[in-house]
This record gives structure tokens, sequence and C-alpha cells, in this order.
């Protein structure tokens, strides 16, 4: 069998393909990104036999994954965690009304979060749907759980979960690569009314069934060999037998049962503490894991991010984890928090102490070298700086400027980003806040951004709902022409498709002024005075007592990383006039401008300076020039 | 001989720590050690970061190869820091083990901090100072390769030339791969040939020994 280097996520995509599936949909957001790629790469080199493409949003990438499956077809879609809140509205109707293909959802949590506006716990989800999910601690496991999921799914007629988190998605593996299924069935759909368009009368009997349905996935979970003792050698597979029981037990699931499983073996603590890996935590197998905690005077659970095997266990008298205050509430249980909480345990328990962790004099020396911090900061070159730079100079410190989901957060570095809740909520906030502080005298203006991608996701139907509402403000859509946070996925606004090929072309002039917008400018970032003037005629029109309404300016420029070509203008030379305000260095904040703390001054640091130019307009002193 | 040598491979055990800068090609490098695990039929687990980096960055990747589940190196366990910059390599020391191995892009030992230097020798730490950068002079881009090259010289990553090289051909992009190789050969030899570094435990006085 060939073997490939893959992330998780490249082995979840493989899982995939070689289960069969025949509709794939996602939408990219980190650590989840690399799936559909990996997906459409299979079909390209190996000729996987499905329709894979990237859907405008996550509920648009269910609801396809959804019919797909009523049409007999194995389907998935895939997004990160947040995401499956935009798509919780079809899974939970969807938990009710079963499948006819197997259906299965791929959600990637953010423990930490690394990228991620929450640390929410899509097992909890899946209670709340009622739904199984999957927990895999590695790449392997989680191709391996993808094909179990399908057949689940299809034993049980109802959609299945594969929870993933970031140390899954982004660790990279061996991963034997078999035979990828052709396709010899056909796709149909069998009408059924009373179950695909169910009233609410049969919607409680529908929801009687998937009660039904989950215990018996719960019984059959009870003997999942994906649930497991674990006290085989570290280097050989792990077995289901072996002991279980004495002082302390641990229960484990996801990326941090690897972390234990390894300290409990590097240590030799495993000849004392059993460990019990659960790959299936909703439903949990109660009789399994109830022994377990019978059997043990102890027992710590590990798991990420919240508690759901924790709080499944009905008799948690002896149970230690984060309901209790054994392990943090929050943040990754990366090894070295694995380690402090399992050394804090033995302590507690007087069963074997562990050495501190962490060399403390070596922290200090290191602390000691103030090394710079490197906060997260928009490209050199990048023209949202660009737009951000205008948008302060036309709308100044009073106003309010909402922002949005993507690289363009970093708008914050420039002051001109004040609020930034989830996708799509720009447009929403800006609106809220019109309709708030028209209730004041003199209200300040709001100005928000929205990025393409995020504005097709969500911003839509937010667009419509400010023009309904007659709310009066300033949208600039931050324009660079692809999704470029997530690693320059296409949207449907150039309408290229994942394999490069043209699609369906829905330009963003045309959805704006389809919304009822009667104030529409395009404009290039780069011509600092154009945008300027842009944003002041935008502000004029919003502000007009009489006319006015929303307005919306299209900063339109490709993302310099995307388009390198474009971006070189010349060489910026500041000249030796400069005085050193800074005034650049706060309203401009490009990485490539540093200052010179002996000469007191600013200068360009050329290793990275992509010579765009854009700097000239950062001096109002007209020192720097190109 | 082919046998006796692909037993020493079997045997290997390391856990590395590389850092650097956004653009260093940092996840390159683990790509590549990751494809010559896996042409030697070794187990490795890796793990890296995505998302909010940006050009300049900090950008840092685990590498364990041998039967490993996590992808994390738990601090004070590697057993090589591979650091692309020395400032990305003070701000990961803590990763690395006593006795272990780092392995450093900078112009000379002397350009390090003396007090962590000292430090670290004291917990048995052993330095493998590489002018990388200089030694890539004419394509900075292939820096990285040439610091992998030097620590397999040096045996500190303990993973066949021939084989790395191998993979580095597979995995390098056409245009860069003639470059890269060469790249990877100056600084193995490097690595095969430079003085070993070693800082007495004792007097902490630096001490230069020829290589036997």
């Amino acid at each position: 069998m060939e073997r490939q280097v893959l992330l998780g996520n490249g082995a979840v995509a493989r899982g995939i393909v070689e289960s069969g599936c025949r509709l794939f949909s996602a939408y990219p957001g980190t650590p989840s990104s690399e799936i559909l790629p990996e997906v459409a790469r299979f079909k390209a080199e190996e000729g996987a036999d499905l329709w894979v493409e990237w859907a405008t949003n996550e509920k648009a990438a269910l609801e396809m994954a959804v019919a797909a499956s009523y049409a007999g077809l194995r389907a998935a879609a895939a997004m990160k965690q947040v995401g499956l809140n935009v798509a919780s509205d079809p899974l939970l109707s969807a938990a009710y009304l079963g499948v006819a293909g197997g259906l299965v959802i791929v959600v990637a949590d953010d423990p930490g979060p690394h990228s991620s506006q929450t640390e929410q716990d899509t097992r909890l989800f899946a209670m709340v749907a009622k739904l199984p999910v999957f927990d895999p601690s590695t790449p392997r496991e989680a191709m391996e759980m993808v094909g179990e999921a399908f057949r689940l799914s299809e034993e049980h007629r109802l959609p299945v979960i594969v929870r993933l988190t970031t140390r899954v998605c982004h660790a990279g593996q061996s991963i034997p690569c078999g035979e990828i299924p052709t396709f010899d069935g056909q796709a149909h759909f069998q009408k059924d009314p009373q179950r695909w368009a169910a009233t609410p009368r049969f919607r409680y009997i529908l929801h009687g069934e998937l009660n039904e349905k989950l215990a018996a996935v719960r019984e059959s979970f009870e003997s999942s060999p994906l649930n497991y003792l674990s006290n085989g050698s570290i280097s050989s597979p792990p077995d289901g037998g072996g002991r279980g029981g004495g002082q302390l037990g641990i229960i484990a699931g996801g990326a941090c049962y690897a972390a234990v499983r390894e300290l409990l073996f590097e240590t030799g603590l495993v000849e004392q503490i059993s460990l019990l890996k659960i790959g299936t935590p909703h439903p949990l197998p109660l009789k399994l894991a109830g022994d377990f905690v019978a059997r043990h005077e102890r027992v710590l659970v590990l798991e990420e991010p919240d508690f759901a095997i924790e709080v499944q266990l009905s008799d948690r008298g002896r149970v230690m984890g984060r309901l209790d205050g054994t392990v943090p509430s929050a943040g990754e249980l990366t090894p070295e928090v694995v380690y402090q909480v399992l050394a804090d345990v033995l302590a507690r328990l007087e069963i074997a102490g562990l050495p501190p962790l962490a060399d403390s004099r070596l922290d200090e020396l290191v602390a000691g070298l103030q090394l710079p911090i490197r906060k997260p900061r928009l490209c050199p070159g990048c023209p949202h700086r660009s737009s951000f730079f205008a948008l302060r100079q036309v709308f100044g410190s009073r106003a309010i400027y909402p922002s949005d989901i993507g690289c363009y957060t970093l708008g914050s570095n420039q002051r001109a980003v004040d609020t930034v809740l989830d996708m799509g909520a720009a447009i929403n906030v800006a609106t809220g806040f019109y309709h708030a502080l028209q209730q004041t005298e003199n209200p300040p203006a709001v100005a928000a951004t929205i990025g393409d991608s995020t504005f097709i996701h969500s911003g839509l139907p937010a667009l419509v709902n400010a023009v309904y509402t007659q709310a009066r403000f300033v949208l600039v859509i931050l324009d660079n022409e692809t999704t470029a946070m997530t690693g320059f996925q296409p949207t449907a606004a150039t309408g290229y498709l994942s394999d490069g090929s043209q699609g369906g072309r829905v330009p963003l002039l045309d959805m704006v002024q389809g919304c009822g917008v009667r104030f529409v400018r395009v404009v290039d970032p780069y011509d600092q005075e154009a945008t300027q003037s842009a944003f002041e005629a935008a502000r004029d029109f919003a502000s007009d007592a009489e006319a006015g309404g929303v307005a919306v300016v299209i900063a339109r420029r490709p993302c310099a990383l995307r388009d390198p070509a474009r971006v070189r203008v010349g060489r910026p030379i500041i000249a030796d006039e400069c005085d050193g305000c800074r005034y650049c260095l706060l309203n401009f904040e490009c990485p490539a401008m540093l200052y010179d703390e002996v000469k007191k001054r600013v200068f360009i640091d050329e290793r990275i300076c992509v010579e765009c130019g854009q700097c000239v307009h950062a001096c109002h002193k007209g020192f720097i020039t190109v | 001989m082919k046998g006796s040598e692909t037993n020493a491979v079997r045997s290997v055990d390391l856990k590395l720590v590389l850092a650097g800068v956004g653009g260093q090609g940092v996840l390159f490098a683990t790509r590549l050690l990751s494809e010559t695990a896996q042409a030697l039929g070794l187990e490795f687990i890796s793990s890296e970061i995505h998302g909010m980096s940006q050009r300049g960055g900090s950008v840092v990747s685990h590498l364990k190869i041998g039967s490993y589940e996590s992808p994390l190196v738990r601090r004070g366990s590697a057993d090589v820091l591979l650091a692309f910059t020395p400032d990305e390599g003070y701000r990961n020391l803590s990763f690395l083990r006593s006795d272990g191995d780092f392995v450093i892009n900078c112009p000379d030992l002397e350009s390090l901090d003396g007090e962590i230097r000292a430090h670290l020798a004291e917990r048995g730490v052993k330095f493998h100072p590489l002018d990388a950068d200089g030694l890539a002079r004419e394509s900075p881009r292939v820096a990285n390769v040439a610091l992998v090259g030097f620590a397999v010289g040096r045996g500190v990553i303990a993973l066949p030339a021939a084989s790395v090289q191998a993979a580095l051909e597979s995995v390098s992009p056409e245009r860069f791969r003639a470059l890269n190789v060469e790249a990877f050969q100056r600084g193995l030899e490097a690595g095969e040939n430079i003085e070993t570094f070693e800082v007495s435990k004792t007097s902490k006085v630096l001490s230069f020994t020829k290589r036997a």
C-alpha cells in the first residue's frame, strides 16, 4: 500500500474519498481549511469520483451534503467549530429527519484558541443535536474514524460528526493510502414527505426515533474497538486487554490522550495507572466508563476543550476533571499542562512525585533578552493597510469602526477596528450602532469593514437588513479577490472553483446594487487620494438628512501575497529630515518600517519591504518618497 | 550492509523542535525530514501551527521520529533544537532537554548570549553553530536546507545523509532542486568537518577540539 506524508486534514480527506463519498463541500476556516483542497487533489490525481466544491458558507455546505444523502449517496461537509454555529440550523433538523446515504460532518475544534473566536466544544454540540461524535487522537485514527462514521451513519440512519482538533488537523503522519472505490450505484431521491418535509406533529415522532437510534449507537459503542484500555507497549498497537483498577485511573480522548499516554509510558507510571481511551465521547458508553470509574479510587478525566465525557459520567463523586477544577477550565491541554495536572494529582493522592518541568533559571535568562514580541500584523504591501489608513484619515478617532473575521481584523493595529463579533457581523453591528446612537445628540459616524469572502458568507442578508431598516453608515468591502487568511480559497465574486476552473461568477458590485444600495464606488486602495475621496463622498451620502442611506465602497486590489508582481513600485527613501515623530509607525503600521532608537528616526527593513510605495502617504510631513 | 543500516535506522528515536520566522522554510524542513523518515520506514508524527502567522512571524514545528502518537514535544524533552534565527532559538530553548543538541544559524558561537550559553553548558547542552546565511549567501532561501544538512553532518539528526538528500530531491520544486541539493551538501560537509564546540562543564570556558 502506498504511503503519503499527510496532515490530519489530508488523512481525513483520504478517508472521505476512500469511503466512496460522492459529494463533499466546505467553507474554509483554520484549522479545517486543508481538507477540501486535499479531496480535490485526490480527485485530480487519482480520479476520485465525487463532486467537490467550496460553499459560500457552512450552512450551504451542510445543506448540500444533506440533499446528496437524501439522494442515497454518501456525502460530507467540513468546517471549523464556529462554522458549525452557522450550520447548526440544518444540523439539528437533519438529526431528527435522518439520512438515506451516509452523512458525515467533519468539524475542527481549536483548543487554545490558536485562530478562533471561541474554544467551543463540538462534542457538546453533538449532545445538543443528539448525534454521535468520533474524537480521533491522531491523523491515522482520524482517517479510520471517517470510514467508521459513514458506516455508523448508514447503519443507524443518522448524521455522524467527526470532531478534530488543531493538533490532529495539523499533525503530519505517514498515511497508508488504499484504493479509491469506483461508483457503480445511482443517485435516487425516494420521495417521503412525511419524513423529509415533516410537520411538527411528525417531528415529535422523529424525536422519539432519534432517541432510540442514539440508544442503539450507545450500545454499539460499549464494545467499539475505538474505546479501549491502553496499557500495551508504546510501540505496540493498542489492545483491549489488560488491567484497569487501583488507586488512580485516567479517562482521556482526543489529542491530550496521546500526550498523557506518552507521559505514562515515559515515567513508568503506566504500571500503576490505567488509561481508558474514549474515541466515541457521545453517546458515551456508560457501562464501559462507569465500570472503569467504579474500579478506581479516583479517576482523572482529560479532554478538550470542555467536559463532554466528564459531564456524562453519572457518578462523579470520585471523578476529577474540568468540573471540579482539577483541570484548567480554559486553554489547550498541551503536554506541559497535562504534565502539571498529573503532577498535582499524583502529589495530592500521594502516589508519586514528578520533577518540576520548567528550568526557571533558563526562563529568567530568556525573559531578560526581551525578545521582540511578534504580534500579528498585516503583511508589507497589504492593500488593507492602505484602506484602513484612508479610513482613519477621513473618519478620525470619533467614528465607530465595526469589523469582521479575516486578515483585516488586524486593522485594529491602525485603530480602525472597534468590534469583531462573528462572521458577517460587521454590517448588522453597524446597523445596530446606527439605530442605537440615533437616539442621542450628535451621534458619531459608523464606518464598517468586511472582507469579500466574509461578505458573501453572511454579509449579504445583513446588507439587505441595513437597507430595509434605513440605516446610514459607510461600509467598506475590502476586496482582495480571495479568502486570504485561510490560504487563498476562491470566492463566488471571482467565480473560480477549487480546481482553478471558472465557475459561476457573482460580482460584488451586482450583489451590492441588488441589495438596493444607492451609493456604490469601486476604488483601488493603492490610489490613496481616490480612496479618501470615495470615503468622503460615502460619508456625505450616508449622512445626508434627506436622501441618505448605506454607502458602500469596494476597495479592490489583489492580496499582495497572491499577486506580488503588481505590488512593486520602488524602494522607499526616508529623508534625513525624519524627526522620529512615529506618526507613520502608529498610523500606517507596516512591519517593514522600524524605529532606530539611536538615530531617533524611522528606517526601512529592506529584507521584508516589498516596495509597494504606499508609505509615502504615511508621512504627513512628506519625508518619505519613492 | 544494507540490512545492518536498516536496523540502525529502525532504532531512531528523535524529538526535534524547528524554529524560525515566516518565509525561512521551517515547514519545508519539517516536511523534508518527515519524507525521509517515511522513506526509511520509520514512524513519525509532526505538528505545525497555521493561522495568524505572517511574514516575519514566529513559525515553530515539532517532529518526533519513533513510535509516538502525540505530535507535540514537551518542554525539556527535545533532543534537538534547530533554530533558523538566534531569537527564535532563544524563544524555544525551554523545549531542549539537558544534554540536548542546539543547532543554530548564527555568525558564530560568540554572538550568542554568554549567560545562556554558560547555563545550557552546565546542563550539558551541546552547541552546533553554523553561519547558514553566509553559507547560502547566493540564495538566502536555502539556508534552511543548509542547516538541516549541517545537523545531519554533525550526526545530531541521525538519519542517513543519502536518504535525506533523496527526499530533498523528491520534495523540492523543480526550479529550486539543484540549489537545494547544493545547499544541503555544503551544510553536510560543514557538519562533517567543522571543529567541535564543547563547553567544559567545570571551567565554563569555551574550548575547541578537533573532531576525531
